[in-house]
């Protein structure tokens, strides 16, 4: 598994954890702050630092909240701490 | 702060404490029970509602103290109530001294993404260890640590556990009393997550760490209970176990704690001649003490369930099905379970808010809870309802009465949603933390920590809120008894007496005090004797108001009830339940608190007396705002 830093800006395969559709697989670039630091940094401590693996396993039927497994764990997250954590897809 | 005077084994402040640190779902409650048994106590940290656990190492040896944390994934505070465990660390907080040395407590099977609290951990510079949990299922789930190697490479000793078996514990007892020859790491690892990364592919790759695959069941298992149709069906199946066995065992179990002080209240009323302290004994005494021992088997069993609930896992997925229909009153799918158990008694309900992290929520609940159609409330709802809807009354296929109690339900809950919305968007907005929730893998309980998390809230129970249940009892039967009228029912039959006495009582004096406040609502003073009655429960509603009207079946009134007229004021002899008046009881039930066993836990929960006062006050402007209101509207349609 890759722990390399995430690449400075967005490319065109990167896209919003959120954007995920079910049983979809990609792998973190980086978690933005503009939910604010503490956000970001317990993003970073449930497990989503850059080059770890993610996969969406349940998405409700009102869109929120999302199940995903990130590394080892599966998690739960309302749409907002999704919409924070970047991620490419992977083929 | 409240930790300095409360029970448990008695702790002197010199004692060496040992803090465990580790993340939710990490086994530390597990290796907490094992390492002190059942002599723990559960102390409140100033300000918040989160709570941490204190106990001893049981055994010989040095004596040292363990405090377990509340779980945390990492250092840096999200929030007012991760702050204060960041403080007892740092400890800046008084009452709670300084951990001396740090146990971390890691999932073997989380272990890359627990490295980053690992690293703030040792960054501390605390002599530490670490347990390494779950290695059982890190090896069924074909994932391996050398954990000598990971000792080695983070630099402090590594000790491999099987909670639930109790391996590895002894070696952890004896480990511990030697928490001074553990080393704080020479160099700190990184903390910043940009270098964290690097810092933990290299110390697993030296322990030759190898991450456990998903587990087959647990995911096979969550595509049924996660599912948005199978999922609710399971859920829905799931809950209506849960109260039919609150209500199929616990019910039972409460009539027999009932029936029995009842027949020891009657014993002792036979064996005492002496009248006043008959009844001071049989009503007062052994009522209180059943009043507060009558709760016992609901608590017990409700946190049972839970446990085992949360044991296995389920909670959790309860929560991802409930969140969003939670979040429109501001809270989150944790609250569910709190917010359903309130359905048979706020109580239990109450106390088992104590699972959710962010004190905010934790506070709206609580307040919110008390509406949600407590079982207390049925007997009165059954008897009001009887005497406002015929037996026979239809309306298309369904009967009124039915109907009316459906409605009654319906109210309860729906109150309770919109006051924890109003209150999450005004006192309490702005929790800082944002919703997010880790699905363990399914899992067996250990019977030590369901046990512990059963006791824990009995204890609790009986030791905090029964001492406040029982005064609030005696002082009722003295308002309901003085002054004593011996000579004035010297030559009555006891049902006229007891009504003598009360209608001449300091309760009645109460009644007629408060009669002005609520006349708009239709109660005349004996309705409200009743309501003070049922400050003691709300069912005692029910015979109060039987005993003030000298029913002679105290119990089922409502034939007496419907023939009473007024005896003062502008409306004498007018009746006095008037589908009007009837109406605006039920809705003032269903929206009031006026009981103070709720009140007495809520204090205890919330750690002041602010939020049952608030709670008080504001439930009680609105159960006679809107059982004025509902009053109008009735008599417009009449």
């Amino acid at each position: 598994m890759t722990t390399a830093l995430s690449p400075a800006g967005p490319t065109t395969r990167t896209l919003p954890l959120l954007a995920l559709r079910r049983g979809q697989q990609a792998t973190v670039v980086s978690v933005s702050d503009e939910l604010g630091e503490a956000a970001a940094r317990r993003l970073f401590d449930l497990g989503f630092g850059a080059g770890t693996r993610v996969q969406c396993l349940r998405r409700s039927p009102f869109g929120s909240p999302v199940v995903y497994a990130v590394g080892e764990t599966d998690l739960c997250l309302r749409a907002d701490l999704a919409g924070a954590v970047l991620v490419e897809l992977t083929a | 702060m409240s930790a300095c005077h409360t029970d448990g084994p008695a702790l002197a402040t010199h004692e060496p404490t040992v803090a465990l640190v580790g993340a939710p779902n990490s086994g530390k409650s597990t290796v907490f029970n094992h390492l002190t048994g059942l002599r723990v106590r559960t102390a409140n940290y100033p300000g918040v509602t989160v709570t941490h656990s204190v106990g001893r190492l049981g055994g010989g040896g040095d004596a040292v103290q363990i405090v377990d944390l509340p779980g945390t994934y990492g250092l840096e505070p999200a929030s007012p109530d991760e702050q204060v465990v960041r403080d007892h660390l740092d400890g800046t907080l008084s009452g709670a001294p300084r951990p001396d040395a740090l146990l971390l407590v890691v999932d073997a099977t989380t272990l890359r993404r627990s490295m980053g609290l690992v690293a703030a951990v040792l960054a501390l510079g605390r002599p530490t260890a670490l347990a390494l949990t779950m290695m059982d299922e890190l090896a069924a789930r074909e994932g391996s640590v050398d954990t000598d190697a990971l000792g080695r490479a983070l630099g402090v000793p590594v000790h491999p556990v099987v909670g639930h078996r109790g391996r590895g514990i002894p070696e952890l007892r004896r480990e511990l009393p030697d928490w001074r020859s553990w080393p704080t790491v020479p160099v700190p690892p990184p903390t910043d997550p940009h270098e964290v990364a690097g810092w933990a592919s290299s110390v697993l790759e030296s322990a030759a760490y190898r991450p456990a695959k998903p587990s087959r069941n647990t995911r096979g298992i969550d595509s049924v209970l996660l599912h948005p149709v199978w999922g609710l069906v399971v859920f829905a199946a799931v809950m209506t176990v849960f109260f039919q066995m609150i209500f199929t065992v616990a019910a039972p179990a409460q009539a027999w704690v009932e029936s029995f002080f009842g027949w020891l209240g009657d014993l002792a009323g036979q064996a005492i001649t002496q009248p006043l302290l008959s009844g001071f004994v049989q009503t007062a005494l052994i009522g209180g003490v059943g009043g507060v021992l009558v709760f016992l088997p609901q608590i017990i069993l409700l946190f049972l369930l839970l446990s085992l609930m949360e044991g296995v896992g389920y909670l959790s997925r309860a929560a991802v099905l409930m969140d969003r229909v939670m979040s429109v009153s501001g809270l989150d799918g944790r609250a569910f379970v709190a917010m359903l158990s309130s359905v048979a008694c706020a109580i239990p309900g109450i106390m088992s808010t104590r699972t959710m992290p962010s004190s905010r929520d934790r506070l709206a609940t609580m307040v919110a809870a008390p509406l949600m159609p407590c079982s207390a409330r049925l007997p009165v709802y059954l008897l009001l309802v009887g005497m406002l809807v015929p037996a026979g009354a239809t309306w298309g296929p369904f009967g009124v009465q039915g109907l009316a109690m459906f409605a009654l339900y319906l109210l309860g809950g729906l109150a309770a949603m919109a006051v924890a919305s109003l209150l999450r968007s005004t006192l309490l907005r702005n929790g800082g933390l944002h919703f997010y929730l880790e699905l363990p893998p399914f899992r067996v309980p250990t019977p030590a920590t369901v046990l512990a998390q059963v006791w824990d809230p009995v204890k609790i129970f009986l030791r905090k809120v029964g001492t406040i249940i029982l005064t609030v009892t005696i002082v009722l039967w003295a308002l309901m008894t003085f002054p004593s009228r011996t000579a004035e029912t010297a030559g009555m039959d006891d049902v006229d007496a007891s009504a003598y006495v009360l209608d001449h009582s300091y309760a009645a004096s109460l009644g007629h005090a408060v009669e002005p406040v609520f006349e708009p609502l239709g109660f005349d003073w004996r309705i409200d004797v009743g309501l003070v009655g049922a400050l003691a429960a709300r069912e005692v509603f029910v015979s109060t108001l039987g005993q003030v009207v000298a029913s002679d079946d105290s119990d089922n009134p409502s034939g007496t009830l419907a023939g009473l007229t007024w005896t003062d004021g502008p409306k004498t002899g007018e009746l006095v339940f008037t589908p009007p008046t009837i109406v605006a009881l039920l809705v003032f039930f269903a929206f009031a608190l006026q009981c103070m066993s709720t009140l007495a836990v809520m204090r205890r929960e919330s750690n002041s007396w602010r939020w049952p006062a608030i709670a008080f006050f504001g439930m009680g402007t609105l159960a006679w705002v809107s059982a004025y209101l509902a009053r109008t509207v009735t008599l417009a349609l009449m």
